[in-house]
């Protein structure tokens, strides 16, 4: 677990003590990324700025019982997934939780790339633009089950590593791997099905 | 012993993660030399990490509006603790009217109930609700004595044959059918 730097404690300390103005640098500091992340459950920016304003309110309400070993910005980061997977449930876009897919953990032909004859995964055309790929994977990461988009947007975009994922999501190192791991194939199969023809010509 | 693909696979994530214990890396590494099928994808795995890298840095990120922090440090300061919903624009007209319809029907339905217990409830007369105290046995004896202009009868007397006890209870009946 990263423990929290020493200029997060300090400012957090100060916040505690009725500061307005060290809540308002913690803010600052986090803010950008915050939005980047809600950015993964919602693409209208009323409901961005929505969800991550009620994120820092709400973190400010728990600072008394933030862990101070643990990293302010793993436990803002759990905050802002819940708050924004509240706000989904409540506007009726129902995310799809808990599905895990014994089908595709247990079989090992099921599993990515592990057949000679399977499809495939490319790396993206290079003729194709960078902006063209990050809407590609950012609708194909909305695509995939919530469960599985949570653990690949905190590794592949957050850069979490495996024990801040686990702290973050509240499971253990274990499963963050089998679970990054089932994400994976998921975002395969969903790429390769919303765009056949990266698959081709690698079988 | 053999060290299969079946171990391998998924092992291939936390590898290209760098997140692999050495005792983990150590087994695996040996296995990829062998195994045309596990390069694959280990190939498999950086390819999607490829996928990922133009929209972690892409400039389409959402701009943080100006003031944001302040805002928010402003409302936290003032109370406003964020135990809400980030409402829509249909919920928002929505949830306060049904907020405010449940509320109204829970105060209708709290006067009704008091009504009818309220109805319920037996009035005054029927409580009999007299604050002279309860006759003793010797007054009533006296009462309808008087009432049928005999002679008082000893305390005593009180203990009666059936007989008696029924004459008595009839005399006290037709008392009451006078009244």
């Amino acid at each position: 677990m990263e423990a929290a730097s020493k200029d997060d404690l300090r400012l957090v300390t100060e916040t505690l003590a009725g500061n307005q103005l060290s809540f308002q640098l913690l803010v600052e500091r986090y803010q950008q990324r915050m939005f980047a992340l809600v950015r993964h459950y919602t693409r209208n920016p009323v409901e961005i700025e929505d969800i991550v304003q009620d994120t820092f309110l709400k973190a400010y309400t728990r600072l008394p019982s933030f862990q101070q070993a643990s990293s302010f910005y793993t436990w803002l980061c759990r905050i802002a997934i819940n708050t924004a997977l509240d706000f989904q449930k409540r506007v009726g876009r129902n995310p799809v939780r808990g599905v895990e897919d014994p089908e595709l953990a247990l079989s090992p032909d099921g599993i990515e790339g592990s057949r000679p004859t399977g499809t495939r995964l490319p790396a993206p055309d290079a003729r194709l633009e960078r902006d063209e790929i990050a809407r590609i994977t950012q609708t194909v990461l909305e695509e995939i089950p919530e469960i599985f988009r949570t653990v690949l947007v905190l590794r592949e975009f957050e850069e979490l590593s495996y024990q801040d994922i686990a702290d973050v999501l509240g499971i253990s190192i274990g499963t963050v791997e089998s679970r990054l791991f089932r994400a994976r194939a998921r975002f395969k199969d969903k790429l390769l099905a919303l765009h056949p023809e990266f698959g081709e010509g690698w079988s | 012993m053999e060290f299969t693909c079946k171990e391998a696979v998924p092992m291939i994530g936390a590898y290209l993660d760098g997140e692999l214990s050495p005792a983990s890396a150590a087994l695996l590494r040996p296995h990829l030399l062998e195994c045309p099928a596990c390069r694959n994808s280990t190939a498999d795995g950086r390819a999607l990490q490829r996928w990922f890298t133009p929209l972690r840095e892409s400039a389409s990120a959402p701009a943080v509006p100006s003031g944001f922090a302040a805002r928010v440090a402003r409302r936290a300061v003032a109370g406003d603790t964020g135990e809400r919903s980030a409402p829509a624009a249909q919920e928002g007209k929505l949830l306060p009217f049904v907020l405010r319809l449940t509320a109204v029907a829970a105060a209708v339905t709290l006067m009704l109930a008091l009504g009818v217990r309220l109805r319920s409830r037996p009035d005054a007369g029927s409580l009999s609700a007299d604050d002279r105290k309860p006759l003793s046995m010797s007054q009533i004896q006296s009462e309808l004595d008087r009432l049928n202009g005999v002679v008082p009868v000893e305390p005593a007397a009180n203990e009666t044959t059936p007989a008696e006890g029924r004459a008595a209870r009839a005399k006290k009946r037709g008392i009451q059918e006078q009244r």
